[in-house]
């Protein structure tokens, strides 16, 4: 359900990109006379990307898409999946994490499409319970020898923001306001060779922002390009470039899997390091990962999947 | 009298090389038969860049254009005139001085020594000019080593030692302590002068089947740190596996005479009281002891062992030519446990530590377990327990294999209403036979975050390329998350380094 949007004051202009590479951003001004929060890095709306397995390699995932979050990033890495996965996590941290964050999601392959749906639910002091329900999908358009492929996804978002409110703008008898928006997001992955991955993808296309009674949350588009480079079915470099309104971030991450079906993950963004381990196994996985709020706290994020039919590949490239 | 005497001793050395060199045989290439004359010589030239970032106009500030280029090169020969006889030099440039940190412009003597050793003898004579003539690591008391504030990169002087007669040996150590200004005055040739800083060292030690014993006296006499003399005694006694070792030492402002001998075991018996050893000790001495070879193994089961050790370093010991810093009394038992087959190994460590400089009072429970997988992986987890503080926990995982070595270690510090998590990472990839990249992320405390990038090409022994960057040097710059209490000695400097090596020669 898509709520009214704010008209543009006079003068600014929205406009529509058919994606392939980069994007240029335009903001959105809200209602004269409205708070409006400022969505810097790390505010409710960016977390949507901060998933487990991203966050263990510096959140450089958008072109390795190896496990059923990439629905969150980049839906293009669905095709990845060779079974019916079942995904499942938890992140919690004593300053941005207040509260706790939860997701889930269900990957279903179907040859070359693969399909993908899933909830996001984040509650943050002084803003409000956010959810955020996804549902995506991606086709592999051509395939090549050695597990080359092109891919491209997309999805669909729609993401409520509800705040504990009393005052004028309160319908009488409610406790709070709430706002729903509608968005969607593209994505493409590319592997012209089995040792190197690039992706692109580009989420909430509509820059759709929250009104919540005085309160106004930016929701900006985010869009990432990114390249993996694989070794010898042991080692994944990752590098990603995110841009997020004016701001752009580098981000980098590195994964070995061992003799031991354990991989160490760590990466580095900026000025943070993060780390985290995976535990591999032929039905299931467990990862846990971690990464510094810059405030002094650990952001802590445990995940599992469950995978039905097929198992994995080793270290799905 | 003296300088003469000095100066004759080096004269004489000096003619007789010469003399066994003039017949040319000494310049003779290593394929010789007599393996004791010999010539070998090498060279190393490094060329660095160093860009520090400072905080100013320029996003990429160098530090000064006295430390942007840090060229360095040294040579160095050593030769062997046969007879016991040997000579060493080495020369450089740019040198920076532990010290100081100042670099030197010119070239001048680093290091060298002329040695005599007779085979029909065992004796032993040498002249050196900064080496390291000090073994600190096979005494129980350190109360001497080149590690230590006086010694580095300053002593001259002499040794003469008289090894296994008898099973006795004798060691006399004279040396001048010079100051890096003194050194670089005279090209780093040696001074021959009464005054200055100096260090007397003499050791006797008698060894048998059944152990060990050892006598030595230090007078070191400095502008710095003072002057101070230290008589020691340590022993070690044998019974089948089981070793017994046990030292003390005394110290005294001033020289050997402020020692009265009825004052050097100043130990007073009656003051012991369970849980207050030390107070029997005087503040000026040193005790430590200790007890290995408690080792049990049965079939199959692997080794189990205990190591228990004591010291106690009074809080006026001064020693500024050894490693011992007063103010620490401890205790401490491990007990560990082996089994190569399963290559696992466990270790509990339990403490009771006061130390005045780390200023920490109380005790401590640690312990390790290491596990080897197959493949290269390993693993060590540990848990530390302390009376006067909450407990930590580290986690460390390695994986090694021809191409790509990586390791991550984890520790978290539980201080009462707060948890620090540190966490280091570090990699290395081989690309190629003469590539190889290495990169270091370190996480301090859940504060700080510290990065390090290097790429390395060596297409062969004799040549060094180095591209570094990063917020930290790791291989300068401790970090040890797995020890009780953790070190973590970083520095943060943004810094982009770029390094050539060449070596020449036969070293």
């Amino acid at each position: 359900m898509r709520r009214k949007n704010t008209d543009p004051p006079p003068g600014m202009k929205i406009t529509h990109f058919e994606l392939i590479l980069i994007s240029a951003f335009l903001h959105v001004n809200a209602d004269a006379g409205a708070t409006v929060l400022s969505a810097t890095d790390g505010s409710l709306p960016e977390r949507i990307g901060e998933t487990t397995r991203a966050r263990a390699m510096g959140f450089a995932f958008s072109s390795l898409g190896d496990d059923a979050s990439t629905l969150f990033i980049n839906p293009a890495g669905l095709v990845n999946a060779k079974g019916i996965t079942l995904y499942g996590e938890y992140t919690d941290g004593p300053n941005a994490y207040s509260g706790g964050a939860a997701r889930g999601c269900l990957s279903v392959p179907f040859d070359r499409l693969a399909a993908a749906a899933g909830f996001f639910s984040d509650n943050l002091e002084g803003v409000g319970a956010w959810n955020v329900f996804v549902a995506g999908a991606a086709w592999r358009i051509t395939e090549g020898a050695q597990g080359s492929f092109i891919s491209i996804g997309a999805d669909a978002m729609i993401g409520r923001l509800a705040r504990e409110e009393a005052g004028d703008c309160v319908v009488c008898g409610a406790s709070g306001t709430s706002d729903t928006e509608f968005t969607a997001g593209l994505g493409i992955m590319i592997r012209p060779l089995p040792v190197v991955s690039i992706g692109c993808s580009s989420a909430n296309l509509l820059e759709n922002g929250f009104e919540t009674g005085t309160v106004g949350v930016r929701w900006k588009r985010q869009t990432r390009v990114a390249v993996s480079w694989f070794l010898q079915d042991r080692v994944v470099v990752s590098w990603e470039r995110k841009y997020c309104g004016t701001r752009e971030s580098d981000r980098y991450g590195i994964c070995m899997r061992t003799s031991v079906p354990i991989e160490l993950m760590s990466g580095f963004y900026d000025e943070k390091v993060t780390g985290g381990i995976r535990w591999v196994q032929r039905r299931f996985d467990v990862s846990i990962a971690f990464s510094p709020d810059g405030e002094g706290a650990i952001t802590t994020s445990v995940c599992a999947q469950l995978f039905f039919h097929k198992k994995p590949d080793e270290i799905h490239q | 009298m003296k300088q003469i005497l000095c100066r004759s001793i080096l004269f004489a050395h000096a003619v007789s090389f010469v003399i066994a060199c003039d017949s040319g045989v000494c310049m003779a290439s290593a394929a010789e038969a007599d393996s004791s004359r010999f010539f070998h010589w090498s060279s190393v030239y490094t060329a660095k860049m160093l860009l520090n970032r400072a905080d100013g106009r320029f996003p990429w500030n160098a530090s000064g254009s006295d430390s942007l280029f840090a060229d360095r090169v040294s040579a160095g020969i050593h030769a062997g005139a046969g007879g016991g006889l040997d000579l060493f030099l080495k020369i450089g440039s740019g040198l920076g001085g532990r010290a100081t940190g100042r670099r030197s412009d010119g070239l001048f003597l680093e290091q060298g020594h002329i040695r005599f050793e007779p085979g029909n003898l065992p004796l032993e004579t040498v002249i050196f000019i900064r080496e390291r003539m000090f073994a600190p690591h096979t005494r129980l008391l350190p109360v001497i080593s080149d590690d230590s504030p006086i010694l580095p990169e300053a002593a001259e002087g002499a040794k003469i030692a008289v090894k296994n007669v008898r099973n006795l040996s004798i060691t006399y150590i004279r040396c001048a302590l010079r100051e890096r200004g003194i050194i670089e005055k005279h090209g780093g040739l040696p001074v021959f002068e009464e005054e200055g800083d100096r260090l007397d060292f003499l050791e006797c030690s008698a060894r048998s089947g059944f152990g060990h014993i050892g006598l030595s006296m230090s007078a070191a006499r400095s502008s710095l740190y003072g002057n101070s003399a230290i008589v020691g005694t340590e022993g070690s006694f044998r019974i089948g596996s089981l070793d017994f070792s046990a030292g003390f030492a005394r110290s005294v402002d001033g020289g050997l005479e402020e020692i009265e001998a009825s004052r050097i075991f100043d130990i007073d018996p009656s003051k012991i009281r369970i849980g207050k050893t030390a107070a029997a000790f005087a503040p000026e001495t040193a005790v430590a002891a200790e007890v290995r070879g408690i080792e049990f193994s049965q079939g199959n089961s692997g080794k189990f062992g205990l190591i228990p050790s004591y010291r106690y370093y009074g809080r006026d010991f001064s020693d500024p030519q050894g490693e011992i810093r007063g103010g620490l009394v401890e205790s401490r038992a491990t007990a560990f446990w082996k089994h190569p087959k399963l290559a696992v190994m466990a270790v509990i460590d339990c403490v009771d530590r006061f130390s005045m400089e780390e200023k920490r009072d109380g005790a401590a429970l640690a312990g390790y377990v290491r596990t080897r997988f197959r493949g290269g992986f390993e693993t060590s987890e540990g848990i530390m327990l302390r009376d006067d503080g909450g407990p930590s926990m580290a986690v460390s995982m390695l994986d090694e294999s021809e191409r790509v070595t990586m390791s991550v270690t984890a520790r978290l510090d539980n201080r009462g209403n707060e948890r620090d998590l540190s966490f280091l990472a570090e990699g290395g990839l081989k690309a190629g036979s003469s590539w190889l990249i290495r990169n270091c992320v370190f996480l301090e405390r859940s504060a700080e975050s510290y990065y390090n990038i290097a790429l390395e090409f060596r297409p062969g022994r004799r040549f060094l390329f180095t591209v570094s960057a990063g917020s930290f040097r790791p291989w300068a710059e401790s970090v040890m998350l797995m020890d009780e209490p953790g070190c973590f000695n970083v520095r943060k400097d943004r810094f982009i380094s770029i390094s050539t090596r060449v070596w020449m020669g036969g070293f």
